[in-house]
């Protein structure tokens, strides 16, 4: 078009060269923006939408229960509610202060300090259970919030406590079994990511599994809960009868090595372990050594007999109560004798006696027998902070120390040594190893018995055990141990009574004392073995006195419980004695618990259909004729069950196995 | 006929990413998924049938019609003062027919202001040297429309408006300082406007100081987007992070699910819409329609690159709506009218532009136009 483009407007052409120009520019610094936004910065970015779109909630795992030999729960998570308050928003702090304080177990001026101060963040009361959580949400108050955590329970109410251990306020072991058996009993939490919009709403179909929870194993002890029940209620009468400090108790099963109850008294409460000193919530048959005296004997006269030193109807001449040891010393009887057999000199327990038997032993001989009898070295039980007790070797043992270790002086051992060198006695002579796990349960449900360790070893022949068994019956039908004699039943045990060590550190108190009983029966198949140990009585100087008459009556109520002495056996079925079967409600709980649910109650359940969560069962929850034994779930997935909230399960879990617990409930927590 | 397409492509694009921005917002206020497509849609077939309309109508005609279409425009927007609607009062409800049409004058008075702007520079091009004949009585008319904009308040449009009429002026033959002069004089009331109203300097003093929620989020739409986006309709950031995602942030969704690519893309396409426009004015028969022309390409040009500046926060944010492409009936129809007109012009004028050839060959004629 060239010349007859409009005169007026030639003038500006320029004009529009630099429009087009100054656009040109401007846009290219729009289009480096962009670079710079969508690809230089764009992994910032991304991570910053990320932040924003994606929200992760940790799925908790279920830490595993703690049950006793026939399933019943010693120890498990159940749901607990955390209150907290946001100082700047609370309304009226005093009030507040007022309601969480006794709920909190906290002074009603700390808490109001706190809430007036400029913190965000203040605990009101953790992990309270269902009935304080009930109090606790009415009224509502402003700027008051809570959360839900799995909190540790002790249906039992501290029975075993020292023995199962505590939780700390995180849930996780840190006292006893539930610290020694942590990396069993705890899950690895899992987490589910999901979208969220600006106001943080989930966007519907977003939801993803980042991880499932692991949940944690469930163990089975050895322990059987009546028998602890028995022996702990027995410590405690005597105790207040004997005016003592306190007291151990051990029931073990001397065939297996199966511990079936472990007590120290006095307990502590294992939802409170804070509140107790230290040395309560210590497993003191196993952490602490004290000097076995008499009980120690045993050992000293299985080794005169094993080399055929001596017999049972030897005379062995005592001194009228009086001993010049080697080096020098004066030793004492409790009561001058003359002459008495081998039999005797147990039944009477006569120190003298035993030094004159033990005087035919090398120092040597007597030190390798008590150390093949498991002392000096941890029993290998598995239970935590085992003491290894007190025996010196050989080359460090003084003129008279054959002759006092002989009678349980100049060493310590821990209850559970001495029950299970005892028990290498009952059992033919053969030692074993405490037990105190008998399985595991799996989170797929799966009961695993665990391999029962390989014996120890042959202490002393069977033939010589058989002997010192016959001797330890006298004790109880004519000696010093004839108060634990029960009728009916052959038991055979030895008493002991030991001075405590001085405060001083020098020497023994003469008012302070140990005394003790070990015994076992029937004395000729021995079934099951009992240890009482009582520290300084006031009232009362012996084991006979005051240790013995405790066994009897322990092993009497034992007797006569319907089921008769616990022997091993899978934990099942506890309501098969029924007339009628309670079909448990499942729904909702995760595989894993509706199988343990089922395990425990002896019932058969199949399952059908992928996914994690039984969302329907066939018959549904009710009791029902024995016939109906087969319980049909219905899996799903727990995203499409939305009314499920994490956690919900082992309230349900806890609530069930509370019900299934045989006798009246503990009074207290529930 | 290219601006035919690129509008039209522009404006399906739009519908496309109104859909994908707004329908989390739909279905939260209105329970309707489609409801902002819905009504989008039918504005643009509103729009392209009043783009075909216009096209056919002699481009000379417009020279009659600038000084009634402002005056109109002008009348509209003191009534909009008096009984506006909506956020800050920038609607018009009006009665036609059954239903209430509403719109914003603000839009009509832009498109108005450049069809009158073409009009009187070019009759009056001899007389723009003279200050106070020639300049300063334009001024008054277009400070007249900026102040009644600005007063809704919309000083986005105001500023858009003035740097439009800006560019009109210096084309049509006003001296550079003079214009630069005015424009500084104006800077006195431009920050007394902001100190009046503190929000609009919170507006401008993020660019600094950061902190802007809008403009954060329309960062991380871009940003997330990458080089190749998440993929039509997969906005995460739709899920209500981002007000208003559909008009003028709908950019940072173009950004988030088509990514550098679709950003770089949209962009292309408005510099090819501008070049065209400025090819078309540089072919036109006279004076008055190559002002017509430019003024129009301009208002598309200034719209595109002051929203994408606010879209990736280079500048204050201003509430402009993205041309062709950001949800909103009036603006919709006007630059699709405006559309029309450049159709026209392109129709009428010399040397065969009515038929351009296609491709590398308009690069060519274009390339030897601007010699």
């Amino acid at each position: 078009m060239n010349g007859d483009f409009p005169i007026a407007a030639q003038g500006h052409r320029r004009r529009l060269y630099a429009l087009a120009a100054i656009w040109g520019i401007v846009c290219l610094v729009l289009a480096g923006r962009l670079v710079q936004v969508q690809a230089v910065r764009h992994q910032s970015y991304l991570l910053q939408a990320r932040r924003q779109h994606q929200r992760r909630t940790a799925l908790r795992a279920n830490r595993g229960a703690i049950l006793d030999r026939r399933g019943r729960v010693m120890a498990v998570d159940v749901e607990a509610r955390s209150f907290f308050a946001n100082p700047g928003l609370v309304d009226d702090p005093e009030r507040v202060a007022a309601h969480f304080a006794p709920l909190g177990r906290q002074p009603f001026a700390r808490l109001v300090g706190e809430l007036q101060s400029d913190r965000h963040f203040v605990y009101l009361a953790r992990q309270l259970d269902e009935t304080r959580t009930a109090q606790a949400l009415s009224p509502e108050f402003a700027g008051v919030y809570h959360h839900t955590e799995t909190r540790r329970s002790y249906p039992q109410n501290g029975l075993a406590a020292q023995v199962i251990g505590y939780t700390d306020v995180d849930n996780r072991g840190s006292g006893g079994l539930e610290w020694a058996l942590d990396d069993i009993l705890r899950g690895t939490d899992g987490a589910v990511a999901y979208r969220v919009d600006a106001k943080g709403t989930p966007v519907p179909g977003s939801r993803q599994h980042a991880r499932v929870p692991e949940h944690g194993y469930s163990v089975v002890l050895t322990l059987d809960m009546v028998y602890q029940d028995i022996l702990e209620q027995e410590l405690d009468r005597t105790i207040t009868d004997s005016q003592a400090d306190a007291a151990m108790g051990l029931i073990m099963a001397p065939r297996t090595g199966e511990i079936l109850a472990m007590a120290n008294l006095p307990l502590f409460d294992p939802h409170q372990p804070g509140a107790s000193p230290a040395a309560l919530r210590r497993n003191r048959s196993v952490t602490d050594a004290y000097e076995p005296g008499s009980t120690f004997k045993v050992f000293t006269l299985a080794a005169v007999l094993e080399e055929g030193l001596t017999d049972e109807e030897q005379k062995v001449f005592c001194g009228q109560g009086r001993l010049r040891l080697n080096n020098g010393d004066i030793i004492r009887d409790h009561q001058p004798f003359d002459t008495l057999s081998v039999r005797q000199v147990m039944e009477r327990s006569s120190n003298i006696g035993t030094i004159k038997l033990a005087r035919h032993l090398s120092r040597r001989q007597l030190y390798e027998y008590l150390r093949r009898f498991g002392f000096a070295a941890r029993s290998g039980s598995g239970l935590p902070a085992e003491s290894s007790g007190l025996l010196a070797e050989v080359r460090r043992w003084s003129d008279r120390s054959l002759e006092t270790i002989a009678i349980g002086q100049e060493v310590s051992v821990t209850a559970l040594q001495l029950a299970q060198g005892v028990g290498a006695i009952a059992n033919d002579g053969l030692l074993l190893t405490p037990r105190i796990v008998k399985g595991v349960m799996g989170p797929d449900g799966e009961y695993e018995p665990q391999e029962p360790p390989a014996p120890v070893r042959q202490v002393v022949s069977p033939q010589t055990a058989a002997r010192v068994r016959n001797i330890l019956e006298g004790v109880v039908t004519t000696g010093t141990g004839h108060l634990a004699r029960i009728d009916g039943v052959r038991i055979a045990g030895k008493t002991g009574t030991a001075q405590r060590a001085a405060a001083s550190g020098r020497g023994y108190d003469p008012n302070s004392s140990m005394v003790s009983f070990v015994g076992f029966l029937p004395a000729d198949d021995p079934k099951l073995l009992c240890l009482i140990v009582v520290d300084n009585p006031r009232r009362g100087r012996w084991g006979g006195q005051v240790a013995a008459p405790a066994f009897g009556r322990v092993i009497e109520r034992i007797m006569h419980l319907q089921d008769g002495p616990a022997m091993p056996g899978r934990a099942r079925a506890v309501a098969a004695t029924e007339r009628f079967q309670e079909i448990p409600d499942l729904r909702g709980m995760s595989r894993h618990a509706a199988r343990l649910q089922a395990g425990l109650r002896g019932l058969p359940v199949a399952f059908d259909g992928d996914g994690d969560i039984v969302v329907d069962q066939s018959p549904p929850p009710g009791r029902y004729d024995k016939e109906l034994v087969q319980i049909a779930c219905a899996l799903g997935h727990w995203q499409d069950t939305e009314h499920i909230v994490v956690g919900t399960t082992l309230a349900r879990q806890a609530n069930l196995l509370r019900r299934m617990q045989t006798g009246p409930p503990p009074a207290g927590e529930f | 006929m290219q601006v035919l397409f690129i509008a039209l492509g522009l404006v399906g694009l739009g519908l496309v990413m109104v859909y994908s921005s707004s329908s989390v917002l739909g279905r939260v206020r209105f329970a309707d998924s489609g409801f902002f497509l819905e009504r989008q849609g039918v504005r643009a077939v509103v729009g392209i049938l009043l783009m075909m309309l216009v096209s056919r109508v002699p481009p000379d005609l417009w020279a009659r019609a600038g000084r009634p279409m402002l005056l109109l425009a002008m009348g509209l927007l003191v009534l909009v003062l008096l009984v506006g609607e909506g956020p800050a009062h920038r609607w018009l409800r009006l009665p036609v027919l059954v239903t209430r049409l509403s719109f914003q004058p603000a839009e009509f008075a832009r498109l108005a202001l450049v069809i009158y702007l073409a009009d009187v520079l070019a009759r009056q091009e001899r007389l723009m040297h003279d200050v106070r004949n020639g300049l300063v009585p334009r001024l008054l008319v277009v400070g007249v429309v900026v102040v009644l904009i600005a007063a809704q308040p919309d000083l986005g449009t105001a500023a858009a408006v003035t740097m439009v009429a800006l560019t009109m002026l210096w084309l049509g033959g006003a001296r550079t300082g003079h214009l630069l002069t005015a424009t500084l004089a104006c800077l006195p009331l431009l920050a007394l406007s902001m100190y009046l109203s503190r929000y609009q300097l919170s507006r401008i003093t993020f660019l600094w100081r950061g902190g802007n929620y809008q403009v954060d989020q329309a960062l991380v739409a871009l940003g997330s987007g990458g080089w190749f986006g998440v993929g039509l309709g997969n906005s995460l950031q739709k899920q209500q992070f981002l007000p208003e995602p559909h008009t003028d942030f709908v950019f940072a969704f173009v950004g988030e699910e088509l990514g550098l690519a679709g950003t770089i893309g949209v962009l292309a396409m408005f510099v090819w819409l501008t070049i065209q426009g400025l090819r078309i004015a540089a072919n036109a028969a006279n004076q008055h329609l190559y002002l017509l022309a430019n003024g129009i390409t301009a208002m598309i040009a200034t719209y595109v690159l002051l929203n994408v500046g606010v879209v990736t926060g280079i500048l204050p944010t201003t509430g402009l709506p993205l041309p062709f492409i950001s949800y909103g009936g009036t603006a919709l129809i006007g630059n699709l009218a405006g559309v029309g007109i450049l159709l026209g012009i392109a129709r009428t004028g010399s040397g065969g532009s009515t038929v351009l050839p296609p491709g590398p060959v308009t690069r060519r004629h274009m390339v030897r136009r601007f010699k």
